[in-house]
């Protein structure tokens, strides 16, 4: 998987555009669930794929193997590009969890959503065995980006506790992760 | 641990301004800590982006996105793709295509002054025409052509294989009467660039016609798209010097 992604964007450094279209394809469907996971707003999922994919075009060289794999590290700049449009956009703010809960799902279909689908089993799997309050703290942490600050007021807590509730949730996280991974899980 | 280090959620969320992420980035530097924390949280977030349920991209995203990437030159392309994969089945005529886009361009002097009736069969040794008797002639490729705002004019254009060449065959009709000098010119366009095809002058029906050989244009390779009918102020024009277009369409070889 890494190997064709960095073969496909050491073509791009070539400025050759089906290369750029094979990564695209590729990668699609995967930011695009993504940002709108963080934002529920098609719109500005769309605008951020864009953004991301010009990035990559326009701004060569930014990827190195020295950022490790490169689906982590498109994932993480498509993160953060989206945080940007929210803020932009203001609409970080719009947050419930009943609409996350409510939103509409389709089922993977293609070959290529394979591996997607069997990390994503097996996270959910993870996310399963979180409470409740765990599972809202990853969610306004890593998909939300709230600050320290609304984290704090949207859980009620304190501020300086909010480090400390993340770091937990994310090793009960990695903890059943692991467990699943040994276990045969994927 | 200190002040600095509570700023460390925040920096991965970049929830900070510029001077408080500077500062932040400056601290980091030297705080082991915070580095090893960071790393932690990277590490554990990195597949929580694949937990998204699966939604649809909205649809046509792929062509805006990559032709806003490629920019013109992607647009340029594509347009071009669908005027080829469009033209033999659907023979537009380009209404738009004004007299003065192919002005401009030059051309070559090789063509002279076709007059109808004397062109057809115009580089055929007696030989080949005797030869040209057993021929049977095929069309190639036949177009209707329609007619701008201009006049009200009909017309039908064929690529006929007659024996080793290709000879133009233009037929027109409801053409208007024309002034002493005027004459009406056939010409083949490759892109913009005009390639005299014939000239006739119409009868008193206003029917006109022409047949051109094409093997001149074959064999300098012109790969002609279109072909345009104008009325020009004199017969000889090199290029169109005329008005309006009078017919168009879109035409291969």
């Amino acid at each position: 998987m890494n190997e064709q992604d960095v073969k496909l964007y050491q073509s791009i450094q070539n400025n050759e555009q089906t290369a750029l279209e094979a990564l695209y394809d590729k990668y699609e469907k995967l930011l695009f669930s993504f940002v709108y996971k963080m934002s529920h707003n098609r719109e500005l999922s769309e605008e951020v794929v864009q953004e991301v994919f010009l990035k990559i075009w326009t701004k060569k060289g930014m990827y190195d193997a020295s950022k490790g794999k490169f689906s982590s590290w498109l994932l993480t700049v498509t993160r953060y590009t989206a945080i940007d449009f929210m803020r932009k956009k203001s609409e970080i703010h719009d947050y419930s969890l009943e609409e996350r809960d409510s939103l509409q799902q389709s089922e993977p279909s293609a070959d290529e959503e394979l591996e997607w689908k069997e990390d994503s089993k097996m996270i959910k799997k993870a996310m399963n065995h979180l409470n409740q309050e765990q599972q809202k703290v990853i969610t306004l942490f890593y998909f939300k980006a709230f600050s320290q600050r609304e984290i704090a007021e949207q859980l009620d807590i304190p501020l300086g506790t909010v480090k400390g509730r993340i770091r937990l949730a994310l090793q009960h996280l990695k903890k059943h992760i692991h467990a699943s991974e040994q276990k045969g899980g994927i | 641990m200190s002040r600095q280090c509570e700023h460390l959620i925040d920096y991965f969320n970049d929830q900070l301004s510029d001077v408080e992420k500077r500062q932040f980035e400056e601290h980091l530097r030297s705080c082991h800590s915070c580095q090893e924390e960071l790393k932690e949280l990277e590490s554990a977030t990195a597949d929580l982006p694949f937990i998204s349920e699966p939604v649809v991209p909205n649809e046509g995203m792929k062509d805006r996105v990559l032709s806003n990437i490629f920019g013109s030159e992607a647009d340029n392309a594509d347009n071009k793709k669908q005027d080829h994969a469009k033209e033999p089945a659907v023979m537009k005529p380009r209404k738009k295509r004004k007299n003065s886009v192919f002005v401009q361009n030059g051309l070559a002097a090789a063509l002279v002054l076709s007059l109808i009736g004397n062109i057809y069969l115009m580089n055929q040794s007696p030989d080949t025409a005797t030869e040209q008797e057993l021929n049977i002639d095929k069309i190639i490729n036949t177009v209707t052509l329609e007619d701008t705002e201009v006049m009200d004019a009909a017309g039908r254009a064929s690529i006929v294989q007659n024996g080793d060449e290709k000879v133009l065959v233009v037929q027109t009709d409801n053409l208007k009467e024309i002034e002493e000098e005027q004459a009406y010119q056939v010409w083949l366009l490759e892109g913009e660039k005009p390639y005299r095809a014939g000239t006739f002058v119409p009868n008193a029906n206003g029917e006109g016609a022409v047949a051109f050989s094409l093997s001149e244009l074959e064999q300098s390779n012109v790969n002609w798209d279109t072909i345009a009918i104008t009325l020009e102020p004199q017969p000889d024009n090199e290029t169109p010097q005329g008005g309006d277009i009078i017919l168009a369409a879109g035409i291969e070889g």
